[in-house]
């Protein structure tokens, strides 16, 4: 016989109590891998998604940086435009410096006919292929005013395929649907794909734009070329993907602080609940343990023991925290994501192996920690005593 | 024959609320290797007191204990475990088997806090000499009480101790069981173990080699 084994007898003898405490621990544990694997995942995937801009920074008017955020990730409106001639003086300005320029509108349409709110990307077509190397287009890029492409998901949703047509509430034009983006996963998915030209004619605005995506040749100047258009162009303001990733993040973080404040509560409810489960044992074998002092087990020997079931207990919690976190993740994924203001597309919780371990590791230490207590005091209890009790 | 046990002037006091309790009052005594004897006397007398003290489980106030010639009084806490450990078997008027392990992990359980593995053969061997080789793989819930207090004995003498000591072994058990048990205990006696019973019962304590009577923590008869 061993420590070890001892201690899973003795945890034995109290089913049902050491199962609950035990599933305080596991969901605890649950909670903590898939949180902490969530912020990950949101971070990685917000990097992914802005990536995918294909821009090194944005021109846009003055004013909310969040704003400028949710353009770029949501495709949202803002209440303030630019001249659309911004574009020219911002070549003029940057000189060579500036390998694509490419000026969009983005608005909201009434879609009477499938009662929602359609989201139109006004765009240069011509930039496309090189602002957004990875799109898949079946059919072709569309050349005229006429012509439009589909995202994905509109297109799935409203079951059109390349050739039929589409129309607008309040425009008398028909357009022909010349393309339709293959699946990309992100916000790409769900624009309808104007002229830019022809965008601004259905939003009435002939001389605005939304914002202007600047492309540099080389990004390692981005510093000293942001630092001119500055200067020397009024009303604008130049936010880089950086500073769009830092918004996000910081309009993200107040859900992420409420949802690691909900891990930590989890935690210390957990280890109280370890820690109480411990000193009852310890109290209800008061009388065994004087009797194992009696027959030479040291004070080492008991605290060792205590802490081992509180270990064991806890650890084999943790195995199956992590092991529920990783199979049930879509489902624990959709209920986090339900809370959240705003999500990057993409698998938020993933297989993690260092995460599993150290969520693994977590709960042994916490075992271990719980345990101290109870365990010291398991240790001092007096022998003589404890058999006169 | 030589002396395994000596007490000088043992004395033990101890508070009882204001009130200071005079347990021992002076107990000084030998105990020969080998030697069964029965500690007899009272309730409240001291017999308990004194078997805890020799089995250092406790500490005198005054005098001294000499075991194997070495005192315990200079022992540290750390010492005193070892002592118990590798010299010393107990046996408790409630057994104290624990309820999750069988019986065959019950008698060893003192090699697990002596770092020792234990000897199927050993086992067998000691099964045997308590007549429980057909409840080894039994849980003590499984066991009538004269089987669990052979099994609290065989566990007392799982490391080979030079001595035995029991408080009150028969206490819980009825005539034909205690009187099993004090057979056991003299044949442990024969082996070269020397053997410390505490009884309330004189009758019992008539079958030790030697008895020892107590009261109000002196001996009054048996030195």
């Amino acid at each position: 016989m061993t420590f070890f084994t001892l201690a899973i007898k003795n945890l034995l003898r109290h089913k049902t109590r050491n199962v609950l405490t035990m599933v305080g621990i596991t969901t605890s544990v649950v909670v903590l891998y898939s949180i902490l694997s969530f912020n990950e995942g949101f971070i990685t995937n917000l990097n992914a998604e802005l990536d995918k801009t294909g821009l090194h920074f944005m021109v846009v008017p003055a004013g909310c940086p969040h704003e400028v955020a949710a353009l770029v990730l949501h495709g949202s409106v803002t209440p303030t435009y630019l001249d659309a001639h911004i574009g020219t003086t911002i070549s003029r300005v940057a000189g060579d410096q500036i390998e694509i320029s490419t000026s969009f509108l983005v608005f909201q349409q009434a879609n009477e006919k499938n009662q929602r709110l359609d989201l139109i990307y006004g765009m240069d077509f011509t930039t496309a292929a090189q602002l957004k190397p990875w799109w898949r287009i079946e059919g072709k890029m569309p050349s005229g005013a006429n012509e439009i492409l589909l995202g994905h998901e509109i297109a799935a949703h409203d079951k059109l395929k390349v050739g039929d047509t589409y129309q607008l509430t309040n425009s008398g034009t028909t357009y022909v649907v010349t393309g339709i983006l293959e699946k990309t996963t992100t916000k790409d998915d769900a624009f309808v794909y104007f002229d830019l030209a022809e965008a601004q004619r259905l939003v009435n605005r002939p001389a605005s734009v939304t914002a202007v995506g600047i492309k540099l040749k080389n990004p390692a100047g981005m510093g000293a070329v942001t630092e001119k258009l500055s200067k020397q162009i009024p009303g604008i303001q130049i936010v880089t993907i950086n500073q769009i990733l830092t918004s996000i993040s910081t309009l993200a973080a107040a859900a992420r602080v409420l949802s690691l404040s909900v891990v930590a509560i989890a935690i210390l409810i957990s280890a109280i609940g370890v820690m109480n489960a411990i000193l009852m044992t310890v109290f209800e074998r008061t009388q065994e343990i004087g009797m194992m002092r009696a027959i030479g087990a040291s004070k080492f020997h008991i605290f060792h023991l205590i802490v081992n079931e509180s270990a064991i207990l806890t650890s084999l919690g943790g195995a199956i925290g992590v092991l529920i976190a990783i199979f049930f993740a879509p489902f624990i994924e959709e209920f986090v994501k339900s809370f959240m203001p705003y999500v990057p597309p993409g698998t938020m919780i993933r297989f993690q192996a260092l995460l599993a371990f150290a969520c693994f590791l977590f709960a042994v230490v916490l075992g271990i920690l719980s345990a101290i207590y109870p365990a010291a005091k398991a240790a001092r209890i007096s022998p003589i005593e404890a058999i006169r009790s | 024959m030589q002396a395994s046990i000596t007490t000088l002037n043992l004395k033990k006091d101890y508070k009882r609320g204001t009130e200071t309790v005079h347990a021992l009052s002076g107990i000084s005594c030998s105990l020969m290797k080998g030697e069964f004897t029965a500690i007899a006397g009272q309730s409240g007398s001291g017999k308990t007191t004194l078997l805890h003290i020799l089995g250092c489980l406790d500490r005198a106030t005054s005098g001294a204990v000499y075991l194997d010639g070495v005192s315990l009084k200079d022992m540290d806490d750390k010492s005193l475990d070892r002592v118990r450990r590798e010299k010393i078997g107990f046996v408790f008027q409630q057994f104290y088997l624990l309820p999750g392990l069988t019986v065959a992990e019950n008698i060893t359980l003192p090699l697990l806090f002596n770092g020792k593995k234990h000897d199927e053969s050993a086992l067998d061997g000691l099964l045997k000499s308590v007549g429980l080789s057909h409840r080894r793989t039994h849980l003590p819930r499984e066991l009538s009480g004269g089987e669990m207090q052979r099994v609290a004995i065989a566990r007392a003498l799982v490391n080979n101790p030079e001595f035995i000591m029991a408080d009150e072994p028969t206490a819980n058990l009825d005539s034909t069981n205690s009187l099993k048990i004090f057979d056991l205990l003299q044949s442990l006696s024969e082996r070269g173990i020397t053997v410390i019973v505490v009884t309330h019962n004189p009758k019992l304590a008539e079958r030790a080699q030697r008895q020892i009577f107590l009261k109000d923590g002196m001996i009054v008869d048996g030195i």
